[in-house]
């Protein structure tokens, strides 16, 4: 029997490094060259199979970049067992910016959140500002994963979001989030971890 | 013992000593509760109780199973039945969600007056809540206003044609009769002010007098009433048994008789008394409800209540208070326990719009049963007549209007208990609707569930509570009485009582009778007059505070329109220890074909009906991304629109969510014209926020940071959030500060560049610059404007002629100073001296206690007094000074309104009065 396994992942990272980008080739294997800049967060959910037939269901945010708006990132991020810090390798600000949200997050999230730092646009690769090794020493003191992706051409897209999976703890129940339902997720009763909790918390969060 | 989660592993051990039996309730090992130990020598009754107990175990441990068809007792039905859903229309039985707009049975009032917003999950940014369940409710809603903006507006356009019903007037009356018979006229209780012309019908009182009530079946005035048709005839009895389809043949054949509204038809006029006086004048309502309490004192009734002899009595006096027009009414339904009568008459034009009658009562006396106290109650569906030509076979969608007349506990201190008996009341109170609520259920013999959907007075489109309700004022027994003595500030005093009404404390409190509605009353108290000596002058018993006892609410959906006319007491009426009170209605009902209704409904459904199970994510474009107020002033409004666009390919039903799950979706000086909605696939739903700082925000951000901003977070139904940052920037001001703080700011409010710069306190000024500025040009520039303060009440012409520009300036800075005096935070009298201050009995004493106000304070109130004094001493005419002092009072010793032993207003009066008297 195989078993599934349901996480929250939240993307961070300055604004036009491509995190909408990046969530739509992993989601739906699109890209469009043009998009609007996300005001706001969008939800998404997307499987990934391991190799022994565990599923792992990550449901992710993905947030807005814009400085403006940083005060509302702690409320996307809270309960993530998950985040993708993404910067653009053709900006070395990016990078600095990244940084920058990975102190946050070691300060605030979840101590046992999995960071991984995620150098995006590898299709522009000749106006590299920040290389490999670079990020890759920082992360490895840092204690992060790494990886390079390209949303455009869909290089490394699954494999870093596959290498988290494989990472998260599948053996302990995936943290101790409220039994509030999740888009999606509230009554089509795909999780079976979460049949659980239905009966204590089903009633709590409803008013009505 | 808690019905809803028994106790599961749980033992019940009888014993058996002497005759009386003892259970104990173990709830079992590791249970938070106790055990619970009971005595009875009930056997029948325990045996229930056991039963219950058995099956309450059965059904915990099936539900687990979840195949377990759980009923509880019938009689805890009104207490569970909250969330009961009243049945679908059949066409729409296979819908998987109840759809309140095609049920028969309206909705809850109480529900749908909260918006929609705050019956939604608990959710905030990033943590969703129940999207599912959330998209249900803001559905439902969507098609509740699309039903009555784009449906009920659409009739009303056609107005003349086809909404006139009750074009004129519902009136509604109350009289607490204290166990007396009628023995004068009700004309004017029954038909207001109009129909003194009506005089020769009024009965000699001698003939329904209490004695002679034996004889009265001889008497030629029984004769005539039974031509009026007083007692309903056969038939009618027939259609009060409530056969649905009777009565909408009824309704059919008087329809095709083409009844128009405004003309009398023939057969209504079969009065004696002729065609001239009977036909309908402007000012007869429709139809006349009225509630009796205390129809009978006697012991016996409490057990008894079988005779109709008081209830025909009264009747018969209502009907000869009606005058020559009485032969325009019947009597469609009445409904007595005890000692509350509900009579409703209506004209006998109309008799037809009248179906499905029902009636119930509810004992909440002695021991919560017997019927001393209680309420009984009337539901009635209206179909408006149709007045087109189209006639042949229409049928109309009907209103429900409920009618309930209620008795709460008496006495000042009772309070609570009269809360209690509201919720009691609005409970316990329940029509059968005759409607099976499950099939599969066979009928309720054994006890168990109702057989039949009972209705709740508030599932209604319209609910009338009237009756003795008890409240009284919080105020002493002198303040009252003197209050209500001074004649030429009746107006002022009967506003200044009616902040110390127990109801309106109530409500306002949300204790009892929420969201229900009622006129400002300006009728002096109905309660308790008495004979003899130990009245007061106005006929006040000495032995009970006189309060506003008798009253007249309502409550309504948007299905219909009701508004209350008037309000009044009848004083002429002294036959009881109460006056009679009355209020007339306007209600207006859209006047739709019920197919015309349904097909509209149905074709909103087609579009929304499965939207959470639809694959696609909804997408919207929200713009502006930021708005922007600029400067914001105190209590001035400013306005932005705020639009989203549905540019996706599903309906998208949104709401806005709160930061974090206990905050507020929306800063305090916001407001949303909707905090919810759903807009449909290439439209847009256009918001309005506005900002508006009332004195609470500003008495914060007076002193605080000024910069406004927020950011809203607006979240789609099963899609993404978005967010909308708002920002303005607020102009501090000297309203809605403090004396003390006024004293310390080194210049004019607005060059103050933080909070930080303020004047440490010893460097402060005597006294606030602003409040002296205005005392000073008043002092010196206006005290010859006549009415200064007080035109508006006096009625007198704004003084703009001679002087021109100043009058009118002058009644602007009037006016100013005392807005600026009543937004202070703190009143310039501290509250904490209201008492003392109501203390004082002599100039001296009053000018002693000066002392213990800050030192500003003082200095504030010793100049606006003195001001005051001198403008008192510019007429003759002691009035003037009176009227200052009643006008200035609530200013500068505002009331607080969350205690309930308030001071004494006499007391403030007499205070102010020593400094400008």
């Amino acid at each position: 029997m195989s078993k599934q396994f349901q996480f929250k992942l939240v993307l961070l990272g300055e604004s036009a490094v491509g995190k909408s980008s990046l969530v739509l080739r992993f989601v739906k294997d699109q890209f469009d060259d043009y998009r609007e800049s996300t005001i706001g967060a969008a939800f998404l959910t997307q499987t990934v199979t391991l190799e022994d037939q565990t599923t792992v269901k990550f449901e992710i945010w993905d947030t807005a970049g814009q400085e403006r708006y940083k005060s509302l990132a702690p409320m996307y991020y809270r309960n993530a067992n998950c985040a993708v810090v993404v910067y653009d390798i053709t900006q070395a600000s990016s990078l600095e910016k990244a940084k920058s949200w990975i102190r946050e997050l070691q300060r605030q999230a979840d101590p046992s959140i999995v960071i991984a730092l995620c150098g995006n646009k590898l299709d522009l690769a000749a106006r590299r500002q920040v290389s490999q090794e670079e990020a890759k020493k920082y992360a490895d003191e840092e204690g992060l994963m790494w990886g390079e992706t390209s949303a455009k051409s869909g290089e490394g897209v699954s494999e870093i979001f596959t290498a988290i999976a494989k990472k998260l703890p599948l053996t302990a129940p995936p943290s101790a989030r409220g039994a509030a339902g999740r888009p999606g997720a509230a009554r089509t009763g795909v999780d079976l971890n979460k049949q659980a909790n239905a009966g204590q918390g089903q009633n709590e969060p409803c008013n009505c | 013992m808690d019905l809803s989660s028994p106790p599961s592993g749980g033992s019940f051990a009888t014993s058996q000593p002497k005759t009386e039996l003892t259970v104990t309730i173990d709830p079992g090992q590791g249970s938070p509760f106790t055990p619970i130990t009971l005595q009875t020598n009930d056997i029948p009754g325990l045996r229930r109780v056991l039963d219950e107990c058995k099956r309450l175990k059965e059904a915990a441990s099936a539900e687990r199973e979840g195949d377990y068809d759980f009923e509880p007792f019938g009689w805890v039905a009104p207490y569970i039945a909250d969330d009961v859903l009243p049945p679908l229309c059949e066409s729409l039985v296979a819908t998987p969600y109840s759809l309140y707009a095609l049920s028969p049975i309206p909705p809850d009032l109480r529900k749908i007056k909260k918006p929609v917003h705050t019956r939604l999950s608990v959710a905030s940014a990033g943590l969703p809540g129940d999207d599912m369940a959330d998209v249900e409710a803001i559905r439902e809603d969507w098609m509740r206003r699309k039903v009555e903006d784009d449906l009920f507006a659409r009739s009303e356009k056609a107005k003349l044609r086809c909404r006139i019903c009750f074009g004129r007037a519902i009136r509604i009356g109350t009289f607490n009769v204290n166990g007396k018979m009628p023995s004068q006229d009700l004309s004017a209780w029954v038909r207001g002010q109009v129909g003194r012309s009506g005089s020769t019908f009024i009965p000699p009182l001698k003939e329904i007098s209490p004695l002679s009530i034996g004889e009265v079946q001889k008497d030629p005035l029984e004769e005539r009433m039974e031509a009026l048709d007083l007692h309903p005839a056969p038939d009618n009895a027939s259609a009060i048994a409530a056969d649905a389809s009777s009565i909408r043949t009824a309704a059919d054949t008087v329809t095709s008789g083409t009844v128009s509204v405004g003309t009398v038809s023939e057969d209504t006029a079969v009065s004696d008394a002729g065609a001239d006086v009977s036909s309908e004048g402007p000012d007869d309502p429709d139809m006349l409800v009225l509630g009796f309490q205390e129809l009978d004192l006697s012991a016996e009734a409490l057990l008894y209540s079988t005779k109709t002899v008081r209830e025909d009595a009264w009747c018969m006096a209502v009907f000869a208070g009606l005058g020559e027009k009485a032969a325009l009414y019947e009597k469609l339904v009445s409904k007595q326990l005890v000692g509350m009568l509900l009579v409703i008459i209506t004209k006998k034009r109309l008799r037809a719009c009248f179906s499905e009658i029902r009636t119930c009562s509810v004992g909440a006396g002695i021991m919560g049963m017997l019927g001393n106290k209680g309420a009984t109650a009337a539901r009635l569906l209206f179909t408006p007549l149709p007045s087109g030509p189209s006639a042949a076979d229409y049928e109309g969608r009907p209103v429900t209007l409920t009618f309930v007349n209620a008795h709460l506990a008496a006495f000042d201190e009772m309070f609570d208990k009269r809360n209690a008996d509201f919720h009691d009341l609005s409970k316990r109170l329940l029509f059968d609707s005759g409607i099976v609520a499950d099939e599969s259920v066979p009928g309720g013999g054994n006890g168990y569930g109702p057989a039949t959907i009972q209705l709740r007075v508030f599932d209604t489109d319209a609910l009338f509570w009237l009756g003795d309700l008890n409240y009284r004022l919080m105020l002493q027994d002198a303040d009252i009485r003197a209050l209500l003595a001074s004649e030429e500030l009746q107006e002022e005093n009967i506003r200044t009582l009616r902040r110390f009404d127990q109801l309106v404390f109530a409500m306002r409190s949300k204790k009892a009778f929420e969201d229900f509605e009622e006129l400002p009353i300006a009728h002096p108290p109905s309660y308790r007059f008495a004979g003899g000596v130990l009245t007061d002058r106005l006929g006040y018993d000495l032995k009970r505070k006189p309060a506003w006892t008798d009253r007249i609410l309502h409550m309504a959906s948007s299905a219909i329109s009701v508004k209350q006319l008037d309000y009044s007491s009848h004083p002429t009426i002294t036959m009881s220890d109460h006056r009679p009170v009355s209020a007339a209605f306007e209600v207006q009902a859209p006047e739709l074909a019920i197919q015309e209704y349904e097909e509209f409904v149905e074709r909103l459904w087609r579009d929304v009906a499965s939207l959470e199970y639809l694959e696609e994510r909804p997408r919207v474009r929200v713009s502006p991304a930021t708005i922007d107020f600029g400067r914001v002033f105190y209590k001035r409004a400013a306005t932005r629109r705020l639009s989203i666009e549905n540019t996706g390919t599903v309906p998208c039903c949104f709401r806005f969510v709160p930061h974090a799950p206990t905050a507020d979706p929306c800063p305090l000086w916001l407001r949303m014209s909707a905090m919810t909605g759903l807009v449909m696939p290439g439209e847009k739903a256009e918001l309005t926020l506005s900002v508006l700082v009332d004195d609470s925000i500003a008495s914060q951000l007076n002193v605080g940071i000024t910069h406004l901003e927020e950011t809203l977070v607006l979240h789609t139904a099963l899609g993404r959030d978005h967010f909308v940052a708002v920002t303005g920037d607020y102009e501090r001001t000297c309203f809605a500060t403090s004396i003390s703080w006024l004293v310390r700011l080194p210049g004019p409010v607005r060059e103050l560049n933080s909070p930080s710069d303020i004047l440490s306190e010893d460097r402060g000024v005597n006294a606030p610059r602003e409040i002296m500025r205005l005392v000073n040009w008043l002092m010196s520039q206006a005290t010859d404007v006549p009415d200064l303060f007080l035109c508006l009440d006096t009625g007198a012409e704004f003084d703009l002629d001679e002087s021109e520009g100043k009058g009118k300036v002058a009644l602007a800075v009037a006016d100013t100073l005392a807005q600026l005096l009543d937004s202070l935070v703190e009143p310039v009298v501290p509250t904490a001296l209201h008492g003392r201050c109501a203390e004082m009995s002599s100039r001296d004493e009053a000018f002693e206690l000066l002392d213990q106000f800050p030192v500003v304070n003082v200095n504030v109130w010793i100049s606006l007094t003195a001001f005051l004094h001198f403008l008192g001493q510019q007429e003759t005419y002691l009035d003037k000074v009176k009227r200052l002092v009643a006008f200035f009072t609530p200013v500068l010793f505002r009331d607080d309104l969350s205690s309930s032993v308030p001071v004494s207003v006499v007391g403030k009066r007499n205070f102010l009065r020593y400094f400008i008297g």
